[in-house]
């Protein structure tokens, strides 16, 4: 086995309905190594959650392909035969924003947790008592509560259930989506690191979809920058963040209000909004809402490009360089 | 809440001269099944003209409920009791609390003066009329003098100042055709049409993307320094606080437990929660390798409470006998800078 656990070839979503095709995702490209977490970070209607959901096979992607990296050599997700599916889904998992709409009132929290190893191991009745204690312990659930039901608990602990439901199959790959969005900052906290922890001890790989640009900085190993479908930047944490060079990525990062009053940003105020995905404009798509647009971004769609590692999506790159 | 004073009976009241609110003592308690909730306990704030004050505090700690009270539109199982003076535009001082909730007086306070903006701008506007139209039944309600015709063009004019584009074609359209960022601003233009002296503004930008939400502070600053208005700004949003608000305060469970100018609270925080409520921020100036601090435990439900500190169960530095079996007074660190914690008597400064 590499260091590689998946590769995300070309990936294109489109939603058609009544007419009206939406291009959700066009042709992203992605490699996750094992035990990295990616941060994905855009606005609503980027295709964040549609990029999240396509890794998972939530939704069947319109082209492209989800190479996931397995003990058997390397299979197409995207059309692998059942028997495959059943194998290897359970190494894919995921955990939702909403605590509260992802957790069925009807069945008592063990059986929450419990559910996937029933539906997906051949485990005694013991057994999957023992591992759901265990998990439960482990993510900080109280082991007398168990046999409640959802609406009994806070917001962070039933976000502590979602993750022990996601953990209990030992997956290698958890795809957080907006994982710690609903919650207070003081919970939000206690999420976060208990995602870190449970990173460490069982090597996961997290694609860690959020628009909270503060914590995915925290959590991230790599950012990928999303507009409109595309990716626009994608580099490690830190130089991104110190140094963003899609003038989107700028204008996003700046945006952000800083927790001090002190520090006053040069902030880019972007004009208008995201434009409609189902009529994006012509060439780059953010060209409407740029500084430094030129005729030919409003023509040609720029490629993503290699500046020592990072990959920018802009044809004026450079140009907006001493800004930052 | 049950207002039953006739309006008449309204005492006169005095109040420092600067003040355009003040808050008093306010305790609201909501009757919810067979429990009484203490959700605000014993709230004491005043704002000045043209400042704006921020209500921090996390879900349940008593921030809308104590905003919606000040607007006397809290639903009919919650009891309010305390003082909510405000100095009308006539100059009058009047006790809100003792006001009939749909009484005369109240009404031509409420959105003319007083105006708040909501969290959720896609839930704010009825989806079966287009904005002009909602916007217009303002500008007719609160002006007498106001004809459908020049309704219409006060709210186009209005619609350009909050920054809509193409107002002439938007002013027909209905609220679905808005994306959430232009609702905000169609909002706030609502609020704007009858110019109140204080906007109270309820999580106005959680619910839009960080590029919108720096689009609507911009706004919401620059309409206060043409307006002049005063604004109560809540948020859960530390980060939004430190870069709209002139004072700060913080609340939890039901109470304010620290007050200061935002850079006493940013800079030189007291309490034990607004430490760690700062240090448990993800910062982008800082070093990501670094745990982010937790505080354990949450929010307790403000059921019959004993007089103690509210965060006593979650605090690291709590004194076992004292903490949790009595009130709590207020401490001055500094001119303004006010703490609700009994570390500050012990002078024990540098805890946590």
């Amino acid at each position: 086995m590499d260091n590689v656990l998946l590769e995300i070839r070309n990936l294109s979503k489109v939603y058609d309905s009544k007419g009206v095709s939406v291009r959700a995702l066009s042709d992203v490209n992605l490699t996750v190594m094992r035990g990295e977490t990616i941060g994905i970070v855009g606005e609503s209607g980027c295709g964040k959650t549609t990029l999240g959901r396509c890794v998972v096979r939530g939704i069947d992607a319109t082209s492209g392909e989800v190479l996931f990296h397995t003990e058997d050599g390397v299979i197409d997700f995207l059309k692998a035969t059942g028997a495959q599916m059943k194998k290897y889904r359970k190494d894919i998992q995921m955990i939702f924003q909403d605590p509260y709409a992802s957790l069925d009132p009807r069945m008592t929290v063990f059986d929450i947790i419990s559910e996937p190893l029933r539906y997906n191991t051949r485990m005694s009745a013991k057994e999957i008592e023992q591992a759901v204690d265990r998990i439960a312990e482990q993510v900080g659930l109280n082991k007398a509560y168990l046999r409640r039901y959802p609406h009994a608990f806070s917001g962070g602990q039933r976000q502590r259930i979602g993750i022990a439901r996601s953990l209990i199959l030992q997956p290698k790959l958890i795809v957080c989506d907006e994982a710690v969005s609903a919650l207070d900052v003081s919970i939000q906290a206690q999420i976060i690191n208990l995602l870190e922890d449970l990173q460490k001890e069982y090597h996961l790989t997290y694609l860690f979809i959020s628009h909270a640009l503060s914590v995915v900085r925290h959590i991230s190993d790599r950012v990928m920058v999303m507009y409109l479908g595309r990716m626009v930047e994608f580099g490690e944490t830190e130089a991104l963040f110190a140094h963003p060079m899609h003038p989107y990525t700028q204008a996003l990062l700046s945006a952000v209000p800083q927790p001090d009053p002190d520090i006053s940003v040069d902030r880019i105020i972007l004009e208008g909004e995201v434009p409609n995905p189902a009529n994006p404009p012509s060439g780059c798509h953010f060209h409407p809402r740029c500084a430094y647009a030129t005729e030919r971004c409003r023509t040609e769609a720029p490629p993503l490009v290699n500046h020592d590692g990072r990959l920018v999506a802009c044809w004026e790159c450079g140009k907006c360089q001493g800004k930052t | 809440m049950k207002r039953t004073h006739r309006e008449h009976t309204q005492a006169t009241y005095e109040m420092s001269p600067e003040h355009i609110l003040e808050v008093k003592d306010l305790h609201v308690h909501i009757a919810v099944d067979d429990y009484d909730l203490h959700a605000v306990r014993g709230v004491s704030f005043s704002l000045k003209k043209g400042e704006t004050l921020g209500l921090v505090g996390e879900s349940g700690c008593g921030k809308s409920v104590t905003s919606k009270e000040i607007l006397g539109i809290n639903p009919n199982n919650c009891t309010g009791s305390g003082q909510i003076l405000y100095r009308t535009k006539a100059g009058k001082v009047l006790n809100l609390l003792e006001l009939s909730r749909d009484g005369e007086t109240y009404r031509s306070i409420r959105g003319s003066e007083i105006s708040m903006i909501f969290q959720e701008p896609m839930t704010a506007f009825s989806p079966l009329y287009t904005i002009g139209n909602q916007l217009a039944e303002i500008v007719l309600l609160h002006d007498p003098k106001a004809t459908k015709a020049s309704a219409r063009a006060h709210v186009l004019e209005m619609l350009k100042k909050v920054g809509i584009a193409n107002p002439e074609k938007r002013i027909d359209q209905y609220p679905h055709e808005f994306s959430g960022g232009m609702l905000q601003r169609a909002l706030i233009d609502m609020m704007l049409c009858c110019n109140p002296d204080i906007l109270i503004a309820d999580e106005p930008t959680t619910a839009l993307d960080v590029t919108i939400q720096a689009q609507i502070l911009e706004l919401m600053r620059s309409l206060q320094k043409e307006f002049g208005m005063s604004i109560l700004f809540i948020t859960h949003d530390l980060g939004t606080v430190a870069n709209m608000c002139d004072h700060v305060a913080v609340m939890y469970l039901g109470e304010i437990i620290e007050f200061g100018t935002v850079h006493q609270i940013f800079h030189n925080p007291q309490h034990p929660y607004t430490r760690g409520l700062l240090r448990s921020l993800p910062k982008m100036n800082q070093s990501r390798e670094k745990k982010l601090y937790i505080i354990d435990g949450v929010v307790p439900l403000p059921v019959e409470l004993p007089p103690c500190c509210g965060f006593h169960d979650r605090c690291e530095a709590c004194m076992d006998d004292v903490c949790p079996k009595r009130d709590i007074p207020e401490f001055t660190v500094e001119p303004g800078h006010m703490v609700r914690c009994m570390l500050m008597e012990q002078g024990a400064r540098k805890h946590g």
